[in-house]
């Protein structure tokens, strides 16, 4: 979905949508998407967080000549999008944070911070992007939708395998790849799951569903934001160690709690709404989400509740529509819902404007081809 | 090294960290991970719990492990070992090699205690 952005003036290349929100993948019904992310430093540089201007302008030199001295070795070819964070707008920002293109790190520092040298690269393949000046040097994720652990994993290895040959990363013999954060040290991967677990939630089983995850060594949060209130039922299960475990078991760890994850979840749903009563409970549910959508004063930290009951109407047949789409509203409510992403005084025009963009595609929905 | 046992059930195991937990911003207790895990709440961050460890003990207080005086610094980018426990972040390569005693130790509590290297 498109979205009117405020722009200053200051020209920036069109954003990719990743293909996490135009395509589903595996076990859509359930999970969303799978991201797989490393962590990489140079040993002759502080941790950006320490670096001057200058190690900082030097750092990002090094890598981006490195991307494109390692080009052939991308999953797709074709041009890499490159973003100078002093180059982009608010609204661009915001755009790349929607799209998970950025992290939070990169986005709250990049609107913060003056000159800290932040570029972001998006591959060519639209899964795959770059950042550098993060918390680490750089940090290298893929995102595909649904479950793809196995691949997301041979997407970025041979990125990261062709990259290191050009740059030295950071390691040591104890340790492993080394990064500012301990928690991060060792392989420096993180695989992450996202999870939209309603039926759990209505059957009141997701708190002893989701300690099962954490029993067999995954940790558990909400993509945006904690709290019962704003997490729209979405649920990230990522390893919770990256040290003493190979990428390999890392992988099997966190395949294993989200296959236990999504066979609770189904089950949840047709205990919850397989019943004539119980799609009939959903579909009022569908019918109020709807009705507070299109009320004047929509919140944004309040859609990403609503939208969640929308796409659980989607997964189950009750509304007309498909999940891809749905993720997109997802994303869109989802980076509002998270009070630390947009600055006070953009608050009411981010709600505006979304709560707008959402009804838009409402009213295509229910006037085409409604099923609610 | 934590020579105590877990204050809840005593148990001195090998094989699980003990961790140092500020319960409901009172009380530190010493619990194992087995006595930890029902009293926080799910969703709650492992990871980031056991950094956490790494800022609770003020200046002057009893750490957690072994720690080492907050004025050393490390040669490569100068930070000191109080900013580290301030912050959770280290600020170079060289940081891993300076404060080595002590992030052995965090590295068990962070990822699991008897963690052989991999790379």
């Amino acid at each position: 979905m498109s979205l009117p952005v405020r722009d200053r003036g200051r020209s920036v290349l069109p954003i990719p949508v990743p293909r996490w929100l135009t395509e589903t993948g595996t076990e859509a019904d359930v999970v969303l998407s799978t991201r797989y992310r490393l962590a990489r430093n140079l040993s002759a540089y502080p941790f950006p967080g320490r670096a001057s201007e200058k190690d900082r302008k030097r750092v990002a030199a090094i890598l981006m000549d490195a991307m494109s001295r390692t080009k052939g070795c991308w999953a797709r070819q074709g041009a890499l999008r490159v973003f100078e964070k002093e180059r982009l707008t608010e609204a661009t920002l915001l755009q790349l944070l929607e799209w998970r293109y950025a992290s939070r790190e990169w986005y709250r520092s990049a609107v913060m911070e003056q000159n800290a040298h932040r570029w972001l690269v998006i591959a060519p393949d639209n899964d795959v992007s770059l950042l550098v000046n993060e918390e680490d040097h750089l940090r290298m994720q893929a995102i595909l939708p649904g479950l793809q652990v196995e691949s997301v994993h041979w997407q970025l290895a041979e990125l990261e395998r062709a990259l290191s040959e050009v740059v030295p990363f950071a390691s040591s013999p104890d340790i492993g790849f080394l990064t500012a954060s301990l928690g991060n040290a060792g392989t420096a991967l993180r695989v992450s799951v996202l999870l939209h677990l309603p039926g759990l939630a209505a059957l009141g089983k997701r708190s002893e569903t989701l300690d099962a995850a954490w029993n067999v060594g995954c940790s558990v949060r909400g993509l945006y934001g904690e709290g019962t209130a704003g997490t729209g039922e979405l649920f990230q299960i990522s390893n919770a160690a990256s040290w003493g475990v190979t990428p390999l078991q890392i992988i099997t760890r966190v395949e294993s709690a989200v296959h236990y994850l999504i066979a609770a979840e189904r089950s949840a749903r047709r205990s919850g709404f397989g019943s004539v009563q119980g799609k009939q409970s959903l579909m009022a549910s569908v019918s109020e989400a709807i009705r507070q959508i299109f009320r004047e004063d929509a919140i944004p930290r309040r859609l990403l509740p609503l939208v969640s009951v929308l796409r659980l109407a989607i997964s189950e047949g009750i509304l007309a529509g498909d999940l891809a789409k749905a993720n997109q509203w997802i994303a869109l409510a989802g980076v509002v819902a998270d009070s630390t992403a947009i600055q006070r005084d953009n608050e009411r025009y981010e709600a505006i404007r979304r709560t707008a963009a959402l009804r838009q595609e409402l009213r295509l929905l229910l006037d085409g081809k409604a099923g609610a | 090294m934590i020579q105590d046992g877990c204050t809840r059930c005593g148990q001195r195991s090998n094989e699980l960290p003990l961790h140092v937990l500020t319960i409901f911003h009172a009380q530190t207790e010493r619990m194992c991970l087995d006595c930890v895990r029902p009293l926080l709440p799910v969703g709650f961050d492992l990871v980031a719990f056991a950094e956490s460890l790494l800022v609770t003990a003020a200046p002057g207080e009893s750490p957690s492990f072994d720690l080492l005086p907050d004025a050393q610094s490390c040669e490569q980018c100068g930070l000191t070992f109080g900013a580290f426990r301030a912050t959770g972040l280290l600020g170079c390569a060289g940081c891993y090699r300076m404060f080595s005693a002590v992030i052995g130790q965090a590295m068990e509590l962070l990822h699991g205690v008897g963690a052989p290297p991999q790379i």
